[in-house]
């Protein structure tokens, strides 16, 4: 007798439970739909629930928790059909579309479209988890066998691919490289004697020789470069008060400095700038005549300059083009390297 | 319609201008006729090897064989070498916007004191 | 001395350097195809634009940004027609063509310079084309062109192209009449090296017959002229040019320029090889080395020049293009004396038929007997057609 009572009263509860999604499915209450499923969510449930509670726990965005919900709906009522189409895909048979059930293939979707949105959530490597991009290709599979939705389940996939691609290349690896450039550079100093003094310039070129690190992801790259300069560089002063020539002068010093840069096609070229120190000896010869001397000016400049590089695979190609601060002069450089 | 679209397209193209690269070849590298005074005419072969071989395109340098031209359109001043745009501007000269001939470096002083008697004295 | 020597090597390194480790694709040099034909009536590029050059343009090329979001690409294509229409007949295209800059020299010192507006160039063009994929075209362009001061005797009107073409086959055609020299790669730049140099500038067309091919890897052009007819007969520049490209790793192209040409006064030889290289999303590099040996009648001038030119597009977003331009010359090979030319640059194409342009150019002079400051140029420049 006791256990009868029992029985109607868990009967007539569970009827209260269903009464109770199906009515607050009519008054568009998704939220309390998930409070009844979450206080029982083993009960066993009908068809028709199941279906609310799956969209209810969609509209809110548990796409996990709906995972499960739509498990159990196919472990509850399509097992045999599931067990089947799983077999006939392993098999590479014929799959007859028509034979399947529109819920079946409706739950799938729910399926699909789940874990799709749990991979398009991912914002770190960190969160990829294999596990579910295998799920996603078993239900994206059985759906292209059911002609279910094609254009979309395509779209879907181009979208998912997408995106991981996006995170996965969102991270910064590591990099280095070896280049060497030909470069020019104009210093000022200052011819002076006899209550006069002339600005000269002091056009160099030359070489440098070096190389970088860097952090790149696919969009950007943080670098730091330093190379060794060897050239050498010539001064007149025609027009002043005496002639003075001088023709190549060595040059040496150290051009260092960092960069950032944005990469701008799958070749990987990029357009940037570059703020380096030049750090640049370079000694000048005296004036003969008496009374007359040349300075230079303090060795350590900075410049701001235009960057590009053109990668061919690991080589490239790079341009830089700038000028000195607080000064006219530019600094400019034609280079080829090897980046890893 | 086709034939008067062709021949609107050919009477279009007639009676069109022809300058280019050659428009000045005679009066550079042909003979020459030159109308002025003996400093003019020592100084012309330093104008043509120094300054025309670049200054032949938008400036109409080539075509200036009368020394008076070079007064008439301002690159000289008759007897003022220093208030010469045509002297102050070679690098002999000296000062903040002396750089020409480019990329030659300053001229050997003798062609330099050619250029200037002619301005000086030539006018 | 060591490093003058060490420079123009430096260019040919950069050219060979560009044929290693490229992998084959099936996409072209950055958006342009490999060759000018795919968007120009002119085989060597240049000119008129036809209907497919004009979509292209328009749809990839030029940003998108002031069409509403609704309208497709294909829209943007339709709308690329002259006056924004599609054709209605396929015998007959015209365009119109304007170019205008501002150029100042040496900014902010003693030296400035500043000029007004010059209106560059305003022409119109006519295209005629009949026959299965139009086999035969007839093409004219007329328009305003200054002339530099002092020039006073002639017109303010000039043609640049006049010319009938014929396709045998989709791979052989002949064209006759007033066109470009076929030498080197064509610039926009009329004031760069290495298109003064070889005298194949923005006004150096001349009358004569060319022929063109264009296989699957080869692309050969062959052009024998007499000059420019309407110039006086010692003036006219006669003689031949030919031009030899191969497409390398399905995607770059490199090539060989050879010209020869002759006046009464003035005897040119010019020799040169270039390349084009596809740096992908519409991004692409344009290198070129080459002489010019040049006799005068007069024996004035006779020199040897070289010159030579990297020109970079880097295309960070859809119709903006980051520009370098450097030029290297030496005005008398005899000579130790050179100038390298360096020019960063801003292009924007805000929507179809429209590019403005911003180029800095800084000049520098290496010389052994003397040091001079740089010299400045900056350019601003609009281009619009219909």
């Amino acid at each position: 007798m006791i256990r009868i009572c029992l029985l109607l009263l868990i009967t007539s509860v569970s009827m209260a439970h269903a009464s109770e999604i199906v009515q607050a499915y009519k008054a568009k209450k998704t939220g309390r739909i998930i409070e009844i499923y979450r206080a029982n969510p083993k009960r066993a449930y009908t068809k028709k629930e199941f279906i609310v509670i799956s969209y209810a726990l969609r509209k809110q965005g548990l796409f996990k928790a709906d995972i499960l919900v739509n498990v159990r709906m196919i472990k509850k009522e399509f097992a045999k059909e599931h067990k089947k189409i799983l077999a006939d895909i392993k098999k590479g048979a014929t799959i007859d579309a028509d034979s399947y059930s529109k819920l079946l293939k409706h739950t799938y979707w729910n399926l699909m479209n789940d874990y799709g949105r749990i991979m398009q959530g991912y914002k770190s490597v960190s969160e990829i988890n294999p596990k579910d991009r295998e799920h996603y290709a078993v239900f994206s599979k059985i759906l292209s066998e059911l002609e279910f939705r094609e254009g979309q389940v395509d779209k879907l996939n181009d979208k998912i691919t997408a995106h991981i691609q996006y995170v996965q290349n969102r991270v910064y690896r590591f990099t280095y490289g070896f280049s060497l450039q030909y470069l020019s550079w104009q210093q000022q100093s200052i011819l002076e004697g006899a209550g006069s003094s002339t600005n000269l310039i002091v056009t160099n070129k030359g070489y440098c020789a070096g190389g970088e690190l860097g952090m790149e992801n696919y969009l950007f790259h943080f670098s730091l470069d330093a190379c060794f300069l060897l050239g050498s560089g010539g001064v007149s002063s025609a027009g002043s008060a005496i002639n003075y020539q001088q023709s190549n002068v060595p040059a040496y010093g150290v051009k260092a400095g960092p960069g950032v840069s944005m990469i701008v096609s799958s070749s990987k070229s990029r357009i940037g700038i570059k703020v380096p120190i030049v750090y640049n000896l370079q000694e000048l010869a005296q004036p003969n005549q008496a009374g007359y001397e040349v300075k230079t000016e303090s060795p350590l400049s900075i410049v701001t300059s235009l960057y590009s590089r053109w990668q061919f695979d690991s080589f490239y190609i790079q341009t830089e083009f700038g000028q000195y601060v607080g000064k006219d002069e530019t600094l400019w450089s034609l280079g080829i390297g090897k980046s890893f | 319609m086709k034939i008067l679209a062709l021949i609107i397209l050919a009477a279009a193209i007639s009676g069109c201008q022809t300058y280019n690269s050659n428009t000045e070849d005679e009066a550079k590298y042909g003979p020459t006729n030159l109308v002025g005074g003996a400093e003019f005419i020592r100084a012309y072969p330093v104008i043509q090897s120094r300054c025309i071989s670049c200054h032949n395109y938008h400036d109409e340098w080539a075509n200036y064989t009368d020394s008076n031209d070079w007064v008439v359109n301002n690159l000289v001043v008759a007897g003022a070498p220093n208030s010469s745009l045509f002297i102050t501007r070679i690098i002999n000269h000296g000062g903040s916007g002396a750089n020409m001939p480019q990329g030659q470096g300053p001229l050997p002083d003798a062609e330099y004191d050619l250029l200037v008697d002619w301005v000086t004295n030539g006018l | 001395m060591v490093y003058r020597f060490l420079t123009f090597p430096l260019f040919i390194a950069v050219t060979i350097l560009c044929t290693i480790e490229a992998k084959a694709y099936t996409n072209f040099i950055g958006h342009s195809y490999t060759s000018c034909l795919n968007c120009h009536y002119n085989p060597t590029g240049g000119g008129p634009l036809t209907d497919y050059g004009r979509a292209v343009s328009a749809t990839a090329i030029s940003s998108k940004m002031l069409y509403p979001d609704s309208w497709s690409e294909e829209r943007v294509a339709y709308a690329s027609g002259f006056l924004f229409r599609k054709p209605k007949q396929k015998w007959l295209r015209t365009q119109i063509n304007y170019r205008g800059f501002q150029v100042v020299r040496n900014p902010g010192s003693e030296r400035t310079e500043e000029k007004q507006w010059i209106n560059m160039q305003l022409d119109a063009r006519l295209i005629l084309k009949f026959g299965q994929n139009d086999k035969f075209v007839a093409v004219g362009n007329y328009g305003y062109a200054p002339l530099p001061e002092g020039v006073e005797e002639q017109t303010e009107w000039r043609s640049r192209e006049h010319y009938v073409g014929y396709r045998f086959t989709p791979k052989f055609g002949v064209y006759a009449g007033l066109m470009d020299k076929a030498y080197g790669i064509k610039v926009l730049e009329h004031i760069a090296f290495s298109r003064s140099a070889p005298q194949v500038a923005q006004n150096d067309q001349v009358h004569g017959v060319m022929g063109h091919f264009l296989g699957e890897k080869w692309e050969i052009t062959g052009q024998g002229f007499a000059g420019n007819l309407g110039q006086e007969a010692e003036l006219q520049m006669k003689g031949g040019s030919l031009m030899v490209e191969r497409t390398s790793f399905d995607i770059h192209r490199l090539g060989f320029s050879a010209m020869k040409s002759k006046n009464e006064f003035l005897d040119l030889t010019s020799y040169a090889v270039h390349g084009r290289f596809n740096l992908k999303e519409g991004s692409a590099v344009l290198a070129e080395i080459g002489e010019t040996t040049k006799t005068t009648f007069n024996k004035t001038d006779d020199r040897t020049m070289r010159y030579g030119l990297l020109q970079t597009y880097l295309r960070p977003f859809r119709g903006v293009y980051f520009l370098s331009n450097i030029e290297y010359f030496n005005k008398d090979v005899e000579q130790d004396d050179y100038t390298v030319r360096w020019g960063p640059g801003l292009q924007f194409f805000p929507v179809q038929r429209v590019e403005l342009r911003f180029d800095a150019y800084n000049t520098r002079n290496f010389s052994t007997s003397s040091s001079t400051k740089d010299s400045w140029m900056y350019l601003l420049q609009a281009h619009l057609w219909l």
